[in-house]
């Protein structure tokens, strides 16, 4: 290739940088920053702890294979049966910049897939059909800000267990993948810390996972579908940065001012009718964009005249609202509002101004009056300019509370009255400040469900996380249910099965379990049940209340009910903070489990 | 609060809830399912702070369900 420079090879690079180049001079320079460079350590030390970290049971053997060059220092990954099964590494890399992620790879025997990731990052690289020859395998992304990455070598989107062989790791700057370059293993020093760590970075196998919680760094996920009660909008909402609930994007997006209403009296009345005439008469007409009252004959001024607000409006009103009135005209002088059946008095506005913003809290009635002061008045015309409705805090209800496992069991309702909130006027709902879903705030009886959660009839391991509220400790409140709603439900979590204030558990199969009188359930403290239908039975915080073993059958599909059972009418009115299922045996994991909860929630001591 | 009548009256009220608030989310279609008392004799229904029941509805108007429309948990 001819180059124009007259200085033959010596250059190659197709980045010039920023140097003034002139015909008189040289710059033998190195390539751009990243450029031909590795920027992963230990590329074929997979194995080496103080540079790679293994995630949701990956395991590396070493120097398990020949690498291309025929010498034994490729690893074989073994990835546990889960999605998030992965090694990964910690690097700092530009803002606005592409890389390159690679990797030799092949698989032992038949024909296996896996995926490249820089967790946090749009896009993934997927690869499928490995074969038992050396392929080298890239994936490149764009970074938005500066900063720590993590990179994967992560399990299939199907998330099977399988093994697979990998040797040359490499990330390099640009779009197009470099010439492979060894880069060492450290030495000395500590593991890496991840960026995030989540239940689902720690434990395999998980069927359902609920919480306001994030399972995993390896995936973006949304914890809770959200509808706002000013309007009945919905919107996803995800996690903050250390994996909390993102409070500040819900309670923007709840509390996002709502305009109910706002007068327009161009062209008549709007809807607005007298009440009272208070002993006279009184004409309302549309004047010049406001609403004029004419009052007449006053006799008395005992009575006073009023308007009705038009009752459409009231219909979506919930709670809140921010009522502006603005009047013109000394003689028009606001006296008070009726609001769901209470006089509230508001003689007390600035009249020097002519407004006043009055802002009450809509009830159960659907009336609204304005009444005039027409004390000491005779005759007089006075202007409602204008009348503005807005709702400025409002409830949060979940529609959806997200299966963050992978395995699309998402719990939801599409029934208003019995979606739990998250949101109570305006507020995020908390116990000793860890967010939570409401069972007792909502209209009616609250349940959340997922279906066709189990396909088979093995062991199950359940770990609920909850509180109940001042007015929850009445009987037979059941706080989940595997099963069909029904006497023949597989399994239920049961709050004052022996009398208030008690806990109790139902599960039934070949051999029917029930253990109804665990006592000491106070209110607002948070508690973890944790569940295992075959082997160890019954714990509360950690601590066992039966040994009784019970195995389960039945229809190898179930529902899962979150705060009812599934046919209703045994509410749950407490709150939830987080609820995880395993349709698995977890016997050897239950310690591990109920310390990485109550490392978490800070249960118990 | 809810109203308590027959399946047919309550079945009309939630009806005249979801066309008033006709409902402007993904997922939220429906204000309440309608609850049948243990016995058979009777249904209720969430009753919506803002709508009242058709005029010609007998609904009848309660703060809160007695003990009777909730069974006890079988054993």
């Amino acid at each position: 290739m001819a180059n124009s420079n007259n200085w033959g090879e010596i250059y190659k690079s197709t980045w010039w940088g920023d140097k003034a180049w002139s015909a008189n001079t040289l710059f033998i320079d190195s390539a751009p920053p990243g450029f031909g460079l590795n920027l992963l350590k230990a590329s074929e030390d997979m194995d080496n702890t103080l540079d790679w970290i293994t995630r949701t049971g990956a395991s590396v053997s070493a120097q398990n294979t020949n690498d291309p060059n025929g010498e034994l220092t490729a690893e074989r990954v073994d990835f546990a049966a889960d999605v998030n099964s992965r090694i990964q590494q910690l690097v700092t890399l530009e803002a606005s910049t592409t890389y390159t992620f690679s990797v030799h790879a092949k698989v032992p025997s038949g024909s296996q897939d896996f995926r490249l990731k820089a967790l946090g990052v749009t896009g993934v690289g997927s690869f499928t059909a490995l074969s038992s020859d050396w392929t080298r395998f890239d994936f490149d992304f764009t970074t938005t800000t500066a900063g720590t990455y993590t990179l994967a070598i992560m399990n299939a989107t199907d998330g099977a267990a399988r093994s697979i062989q990998f040797w040359g790791a490499m990330l390099n700057e640009g779009a197009d993948v470099g010439g492979y370059v060894k880069t060492e293993a450290s030495v000395g020093g500590s593991s890496p810390t991840p960026e995030y760590s989540g239940f689902g970075d720690e434990f395999v196998g998980v069927t359902a996972y609920y919480s306001l919680r994030q399972f995993t760094e390896a995936e973006t996920l949304n914890a809770i579908r959200v509808r706002r009660s000013s309007d009945d909008t919905e919107q996803d909402i995800g996690f903050d940065a250390n994996g909390d609930l993102d409070s500040t994007a819900l309670t923007t997006f709840v509390n996002e001012d709502y305009n109910h209403y706002t007068s327009n009296w161009a062209a008549d009345v709007d809807g607005w009718t007298v009440n009272n005439a208070g002993g006279g008469t009184v004409t309302l007409s549309n004047d010049t964009n406001r609403l004029k009252v004419d009052v007449s004959g006053m006799t008395t001024t005992a009575l006073r005249p009023a308007l009705n607000f038009p009752t459409t409006i009231w219909s979506n009103i919930t709670e809140g609202c921010s009522v502006t009135i603005t009047i013109e005209g000394a003689n028009l002088v606001v006296d008070g509002l009726f609001v769901d059946g209470t006089f509230q008095n508001i003689t007390d506005h600035d009249l020097d101004t002519g407004t006043f913003t009055y802002t009450f809290t809509k009830g159960a009635s659907n009336t609204a009056i304005i009444y005039f002061n027409s004390t000491g008045k005779g005759d007089y015309v006075g202007f409602l300019e204008s009348v503005v409705i807005t709702q400025t805090t409002a409830d949060g209800a979940v529609t959806t509370w997200y299966d963050q496992s992978g395995n699309g069991n998402d719990a939801t309702n599409s029934t208003e009255s019995e979606q739990p909130l998250i949101v109570d006027g305006g507020s995020v709902v908390t116990i000793d400040g860890y967010a939570c879903l409401d069972g007792d705030l909502g209209a009616g009886d609250t349940m959340l469900q997922a279906t066709n959660v189990i396909d088979s009839v093995g062991d199950v391991a359940i770990f609920s996380t909850y509180a109940l509220k001042t007015d929850g400790t009445t009987a037979n409140q059941i706080t989940f249910e595997i099963g069909n709603g029904t006497s023949t439900h597989r399994i239920h979590d049961t709050l004052g099965r022996g009398g208030a204030g008690t806990f109790g558990i139902d599960i039934r199969g070949t051999s029917n379990y029930d253990f109804g009188n665990a006592t000491g359930v106070a209110v607002d403290d948070i508690y973890l049940n944790s569940i295992l239908s075959e082997s160890n039975g019954f714990y509360i915080n950690g601590t066992q209340q039966t040994s009784d073993n019970a195995v389960r059958s039945g229809s190898t599909v179930d529902a899962l009910t979150l705060f009812n059972r599934g046919g209703g009418a045994f509410p749950y009115k407490g709150k939830l903070f987080e609820f995880i299922f395993f349709d698995s045996d977890q016997s050897s994991n239950r310690t591990g489990i109920e310390t990485n909860i109550n490392d978490h929630f800070d249960i118990y001591t | 609060m809810w109203y308590i009548g027959t399946r047919e009256e309550v079945e009309q009220y939630n009806q005249k809830v979801n066309a008033a608030k006709a409902y402007k989310g993904s997922i939220t279609s429906n204000w309440a399912n309608p609850r049948q008392h243990p016995d058979g004799s009777k249904w209720a229904i969430v009753a919506n702070n803002s709508i009242e029941p058709q005029e010609e509805s007998n609904l009848i108007f309660e703060v809160q369900l007695s003990d009777d429309w909730t069974p006890e948990v079988e054993l």
